[in-house]
């Protein structure tokens, strides 16, 4: 069989390597897309079962998955197994790392929540007064934001409040406020914060991923060519020219070493499974940046109140039920200043129930509470930006290998007294809330989950105009090496609140516009 | 004897009934360019009409060997269950759902901080029963094992959160996991919603089967 020629390589088949593919293709340009896992069958990978029926009644095996809180006995196949491709942190320093190799990666499961960055992201540190801005701002994504949103069919309110951009909404549904969101919505206003809805994906057929809204049109070109089961080790360059030329790949299954050749080489294998890989390379550093301002953001706090005349099962038609959606609202001008820089997001949730945690009770007192207070319940939790800081980061830790021989990452993530202050912030607002609405307080922490938990983590290679400051220059192409792009949340300057799949989504489409354009020029042939 | 017949009785639903579940939740078709579903060439020779033969669950035959814990933690982890998770209406409690069996075994399985922390608990609760009562946790009366247990209860707003005392960290974790233990156990699924507690699904969800898995790596 001949070996083919490719014009483009793509590592990752999630939503950013789906958009590369999809764009590319588009344009007539060759690709080859290794993606490190299997292809799920939806049909024959997936039954019913009742916990029961499961080796551990439904707890996770112990000890697997210790760093995925979001597993569980039903779903634990989906996610990377940390047995085959551990990681390491400092035993002070827990870090989320919650990754799937399947094909699509993520974009199967992500929770389709879809925000746009704004200028208060874009140009963070004219806003902070400290860290860096991006090289590009709103305006300069717009226009892809418009069409990423059009595929993926986002619904949403639009509001026009500049940070929180407008979208290229499908037809936003809306439903009368229940009387509990309405309460809460005046305290809110009555303290200048804005109060929107949720916007989502509402992608097709049940699903807002690569598989099915991306990679089969770019299939249908018959310029794609997926392998499975390729797990990248190493970016090869040409001895003379210094570009990228190609992959140094293993067969998941037999070990087999392979090569793979390409004029261009497009990351797209998750935020830190692509630094890693060019860690490995030893490529793209020459700014000593790389690993480095590694960021996301924070869910938790939780704060929980309890509708007095919604107890007992006595809630009236139309109080309970609905949720209420406040993008940030702190530190959005200089009179707005508080102890800490940066925001987040408040949502609100009616009508849910108590956890039995909430009590100090046991046996048949436990239950008579849960079902008194069940349905009865007002919760509210956050999306908190995380400063990007260089001291927060991943480096190669050649002690440790995965099941391949590929050194692992040593990943390095602290909060400070700023995210301290921001999610303590939170957790007295929603709690001043719930008061003014006569609700009874049930429980308040600001408690957030470990870095990473978000499964948000960006930034690592980050873009910039100076190479001296960054890895990758605004249209998502090394400083050092311009035929190898990285084009997932890697080349973020800042995390933002905001869910990122809508900008890496945007972030891939507009890099990979510009690749082909360059192409079509003549450049890397 | 009365349990395996309990669980039996599952085996039995209405096949109707089954099939109706396994096609609740739509599946995502697959993309438009997946292939047909291979099938086996015409000239295939292997064997033809396989039958797939009706089996039960392993609970329905057969019980827990228990050993991980000794048999006064064993005795004292199930006065925990009859009494931190005790039948309610119509719904079953931990020791009808063999929760203190089960955690035996998940707890034998679990890292070493976990074991330790289970095992100083449950001699904990023997020895403040002999500190205050003269005998083991397990041959407290209900009042009296109440005067060890309610201070040992802490409200938490977050699940993950562990009170740093040891005892109160035990505590938290038994009754969580007695709980669980109870409400995804098949005794649970069958009184279903007729217990009034139908909120605490124990019913079908979605599983994900291992994924085309490496062997020999």
């Amino acid at each position: 069989m001949p070996i083919k020629q490719y014009d483009v390589l793509i590592v990752g088949s999630g939503h950013s390597g789906g958009m590369a593919a999809n764009i590319l293709t588009g344009h007539g340009i060759s690709c080859v897309m290794l993606n490190a896992g299997p292809q799920a069958d939806y049909e024959q990978d997936r039954t019913l079962k009742a916990a029961h029926e499961l080796p551990y009644r439904g707890f996770n095996e112990p000890g697997r998955l210790p760093h995925v809180y979001q597993a569980d006995e039903f779903n634990a196949n989906q996610w990377v197994d940390e047995k085959e491709v551990p990681y390491t942190h400092p035993p002070d320093a827990v870090y989320n790392w919650v990754r799937v190799r399947l094909l699509g990666g993520r974009s199967l499961f992500w929770a389709r929540q879809s925000f746009r960055l704004s200028d208060y992201e874009f140009k963070a540190a004219d806003i902070d007064g400290t860290g860096e801005n991006w090289p590009i701002s709103h305006d300069d994504v717009a226009p892809f934001y418009s069409r990423v949103e059009e595929i993926f069919r986002v619904t949403g309110r639009k509001e026009g409040w500049p940070q929180f951009p407008d979208g290229n909404f499908v037809e936003f549904a809306a439903s009368e406020d229940t009387a509990t969101i309405k309460q809460v919505t005046a305290a809110a206003t009555k303290r200048g914060i804005q109060v929107s809805k949720w916007r989502t994906a509402l992608g097709r057929d049940g699903l807002a991923s690569s598989i099915n809204l991306l990679l089969p049109d770019a299939l249908a070109t018959g310029k794609l060519d997926i392998v499975e089961n390729a797990i990248v080790r190493e970016v090869t360059t040409d001895k003379n020219t210094g570009l990228a030329n190609g992959v140094h790949f293993v067969d998941r299954h037999s070990q087999r070493e392979m090569h793979v050749k390409a004029k261009v080489v497009v990351l797209a294998a998750g935020t830190l499974e692509s630094t890693r890989l060019l860690l490995n390379s030893k490529l793209g550093n020459s700014s000593g940046v790389m690993g480095h301002y590694l960021v996301d953001q924070m869910y938790g706090v939780n704060v929980v109140a309890s509708v007095p005349e919604a107890r007992d099962g006595k809630a009236p038609s139309g109080l309970m039920g609905g949720s209420a959606f406040m993008p940030r609202f702190r530190n959005l001008s200089k009179a707005n200043k508080s102890n800490f820089i940066k925001g987040y997001c408040l949502h609100i949730s009616s009508g849910g129930g108590a956890s039995p945690n909430y009590f100090p009770l046991y046996g048949e007192e436990l239950q008579q509470k849960l079902d008194s207070y069940q349905g009865s319940c007002v919760s509210a939790g956050i999306f908190g930006e995380r400063v990007a800081r260089h001291e927060n980061h991943v480096r190669i830790n050649k002690d440790v290998v995965d099941a391949w021989g590929i050194p692992v990452l040593h990943i390095e993530a602290r909060d400070t007294e700023n995210e301290a202050n921001l999610r303590k912030d939170a957790a007295d607002t929603a709690e001043e809330l719930f008061h003014e609405c006569g609700w009874e307080l049930v429980c308040k922490t600001d408690q957030v989950n470990p870095p990473g938990y978000s499964i948000h983590e960006v930034g690592t290679c980050r873009m910039g105009d100076d190479p001296k400051k960054s890895i990758l220059n605004k249209w998502n192409q090394s400083h050092d090496i311009k035929n190898l792009l990285v084009v997932d949340g890697a080349s973020f300057v800042t995390a933002g609140w905001q869910n990122p799949t809508m900008t890496i989504l945007a972030l891939s489409m507009r890099a990979s516009e510009h690749l082909a354009e360059e192409m079509a020029k003549g450049s890397f042939s | 004897m009365k349990r395996r017949n309990f669980v039996q009785s599952l085996l039995v639903v209405p096949a109707a009934t089954v099939a109706a579940e396994q096609a609740a939740p739509p599946a995502a078709p697959p993309p438009q360019t997946s292939p047909p579903a291979a099938r086996p060439p015409q000239n295939f020779r292997g064997p033809q009409n396989v039958p797939k033969l009706s089996l039960v669950e392993v609970d329905s035959a057969a019980e827990t060997t228990t050993g991980f814990f000794t048999s006064a933690q064993f005795s004292a982890l199930n006065k925990l269950a009859e009494i931190l998770v005790p039948p309610i209406k119509k719904s079953p409690g931990a020791l009808d759902a063999h929760a203190p069996e089960f955690l035996d075994f998940l707890i034998s399985r679990s890292p070493a901080p976990t074991q330790t922390l289970y095992r100083e608990g449950l001699d904990g609760l023997n020895a403040a029963a002999k500190k205050h009562f003269h005998k083991p946790f397990a041959e407290l009366d209900a009042k009296q094992a109440d005067g060890i247990i309610r201070p040992l209860l802490v409200a938490r707003a977050w699940d993950r959160d562990e009170p740093k005392d040891p005892m109160q960290h035990f505590m938290t974790q038994v009754h969580d996991d007695l709980r669980t233990a109870t409400m995804n156990s098949a005794e649970w699924a069958a009184s279903g919603s007729a217990s009034g507690r139908g909120r605490f699904n124990s019913g079908r969800r979605l599983y994900w089967k291992p994924i085309d898995p490496i062997v020999g790596v």
